[in-house]
């Protein structure tokens, strides 16, 4: 059941990636299967910061205070409250484009950030891949300036096909691959 | 790359050698010395000691300079500096000419009487590899290494690494044939540098913190029988606890005193007789009594030009021309790092304004007016409140531990928070942004301030950004970004259609003049 949805959301995300590359000036949206990337990492975490709290209180202490049940549980609340609430509402918000010659990309829901990238400035580009994500057949595109606040743009959520594409895409309009 | 089997390999200069064992000799002596000395069995049997001394010495002293010196050799390849070092783990590295960040050349005063010095090549990566050495070389050698190196840097063909733009340093003065002086730094100013340097106000603000806490800490729970014991032991049981608290002040304000004067006599040192000169087309840096140096830039190197006024200087009308580069801007003394000043420590404005019209001859900015240009942008007038409350939580988070050093009493300081709010207009009146043709003009700032010239050519990264309080009265923020290290300028609360306007603007101009060759 759920896998056919992820298929249907798929297929409209393949036509979304199509147009994009007709039309250079639209924007890219990340793959819908990085909300579930987010939410399952964010539980992960909640629940691995909580259960090594738990366990101290039901197994090394004698008389846990009594509020230290809610305080160990609450990494776990928490990244279920941010699993429901924030990663829909993150990845509406994020987008990127490639533009004749920069590449532009906007994200973040409390504090919005837009960075312009020119391809010339590009140093070198990364395809990474973590656990969970790989679980999902996504990857991280990270694309590094010489910018002195060390700052590299980093786009989530592509699948590793087009991560690689879009990876090679800059490449070559950065000119890395220029023959020397 | 060239064959380094075919390379003509040059070693350090012997004296290097005595040099290396002379700073072993005294690390040894100084550890082992007192521990020998202060042993009473040593002296009984002082015969035993001698072939384990000399075998100390040997191996702590000999073998380690004798090999450092052996293992260390250089070469000026056809197009790259070989350097090679490392005792156990061999280390050559090979600097493509065109990479050259700057080439920068010390002499300590043993240096001088040996008639030896330093030189150190900057690469512009950051971390321990960033730097090649070769610390002890002839003089002369060091300088005709520093012209020859001069010489034979060149943009590498075919780009990569920092990807300087096809017109990459357009807006940057053509090279002169001969040295220009573009300025000089008197005894004087010097000296007035040192005066102001930021300690001061770190002092000024321990000592008003000690004189606010005067009362109280008689009463403080630790320092306050501290401080009665000190006055029982001084003996003067007639004076109540002010007598020891005030000679306390006395000491500290004196220790002060002197640690500023010595502040501005090492300033002095430092920095005598500096001159920036303009020399084909690099900027050459020379300064310095005790150890002098000479640093070169190549000009096409520099990413952004900063005018820095912190407060103190702002106060008698000086400032501090600041030139970034991706380079680590550091030289080699006696086996110590010390910082190459970025340009010049201390200016007058109308003298740093000719400089930096030398630098970029085309810029029309008027750097005395508060509206530097026509068409300057402050921040919208709408964020005075955001301001006031950032220097608000700002003040607080700043009490908050210096509260824990003087008591409560501190919190009364926030009774100057309205003059803190009084004084938010001043900072949108400080900073704003221009654009003159090529060239972004940036001014940050409140008290002091801080002017960035930043060729458009050199941009790296803009970024725009809106927190959800600027949102909601329609302001935001923007970033630019060069290569040169430190250089972040931020254009902070302009009118949200202004710092759209202001990337739209910066990213047109890098789609039209930004590809790479």
């Amino acid at each position: 059941m759920m896998r056919d949805a992820t298929a249907n959301v798929e297929a409209a995300h393949q036509g979304a990636i199509e147009t994009t590359r007709a039309d250079a000036e639209a924007w890219t949206t990340l793959h819908p299967a990085i909300v579930r990337t987010w939410q399952t990492s964010w539980l992960l975490l909640g629940v691995g910061l909580s259960l090594p709290l738990l366990a101290i209180g039901l197994f090394l202490m004698l008389d846990p205070p009594r509020w230290w049940y809610p305080v160990a549980s609450a990494p776990a609340v928490l990244g279920a409250i941010a699993a429901a609430t924030l990663a829909r509402r993150r990845f509406g918000a994020w987008r990127f484009r490639r533009e004749d010659a920069l590449l532009a990309v906007r994200h973040g829901v409390m504090i919005r950030k837009e960075t312009v990238m020119p391809y010339s400035r590009i140093q070198h580009v990364d395809v990474t891949q973590g656990p969970v994500a790989r679980r999902f057949g996504l990857a991280t595109l990270v694309v590094h300036t010489a910018s002195a606040d060390g700052h590299a743009v980093r786009i989530p959520g592509l699948r590793v096909l087009d991560a690689q594409a879009l990876r090679d895409d800059l490449a070559t309009r950065a000119g890395l691959f220029d023959p020397l | 790359m060239s064959d380094t089997s075919a390379l003509e390999y040059r070693r350090q200069h012997p004296l290097a050698l005595l040099v290396g064992m002379g700073h072993r000799l005294l690390g040894v002596t100084l550890i082992a010395g007192p521990m020998v000395l202060l042993n009473p069995a040593v002296r009984d049997v002082p015969e035993v000691l001698v072939p384990s001394v000399a075998g100390m010495l040997v191996l702590l002293v000999l073998l380690p300079a004798g090999l450092t010196w052996a293992t260390q050799w250089f070469a000026i390849g056809h197009d790259a500096l070989v350097v090679r070092s490392g005792v156990l783990f061999r280390r050559t590295r090979t600097i493509p000419y065109g990479r050259i960040q700057g080439i920068n050349t010390a002499q300590s005063p043993m240096q001088r009487v040996l008639g030896l010095g330093s030189l150190r090549v900057d690469t512009g990566q950051q971390g321990v590899e960033a730097e090649a050495e070769l610390p002890m070389l002839r003089w002369s050698d060091v300088l005709a290494l520093q012209e020859e190196l001069v010489r034979r840097r060149r943009p590498v063909v075919g780009g990569g690494g920092e990807a300087v733009p096809a017109d990459g340093g357009a807006s940057v003065v053509r090279p002169a044939p001969s040295g220009t002086v573009l300025a000089t730094v008197s005894d004087r100013e010097l000296l007035i540098a040192g005066a102001t340097s930021a300690q001061l106000l770190v002092a000024l603000g321990a000592i008003a913190g000690l004189v606010d806490r005067a009362g109280g800490w008689a009463r403080m729970p630790v320092l306050g029988p501290l401080l009665r014991l000190l006055e029982a032991r001084a003996g003067s049981g007639t004076a109540p606890d002010g007598g020891v608290i005030a000679a306390v002040f006395a000491a500290a304000i004196a220790g002060l005193a002197v640690l500023w004067v010595v502040g501005v006599v090492l300033t002095w040192a430092r920095y005598r007789g500096f001159t920036l000169r303009h020399v084909g087309d690099t900027f050459v840096r020379t300064y310095g009594w005790l150890n002098r140096v000479s640093a070169v830039t190549p000009l096409q190197r520099i990413q952004a030009l900063s005018w820095r006024e912190p407060v103190l200087r702002r106060l008698v009308r000086y400032g501090e021309l600041r030139a970034v580069s991706a380079g680590a801007m550091t030289v080699q003394v006696n086996g110590n790092q010390a910082d190459v000043p970025t340009l010049v420590p201390i200016l007058p404005l109308d003298r740093a304004a000719a400089a930096i019209a030398h630098v970029y001859p085309g810029l029309r900015v008027d750097w005395a007016s508060a509206t530097p240009r026509p068409d300057w942008q402050r921040p919208s007038r709408r964020t005075w409140a955001r301001t006031g409350v950032a220097w608000s939580v700002r003040a607080v988070l700043t009490l908050v531990p210096v509260s824990f050093l003087f008591g409560s009493v501190t919190w009364y300081a926030l009774w100057g928070l309205p003059l803190v709010w009084a004084c938010t207009p001043l900072a949108s009146h400080v900073r704003g942004v221009a654009r003159d043709a090529d060239t972004l003009i940036v001014r940050e700032g409140g008290l002091g301030r801080e002017t960035w010239v930043i060729p458009m050519a050199k941009v790296q990264l803009v970024h725009l950004r809106q927190g959800p309080w600027q949102r909601a009265i329609g302001t935001a923020s923007v970033r630019i970004t060069t290569a040169g290290i430190g250089s972040i300028a931020d254009v902070v609360d302009l009118p949200e259609a202004s710092a759209r306007a202001l990337v739209q603007e910066i990213s047109g101009w890098l789609a039209t003049n930004a590809k790479r060759g």
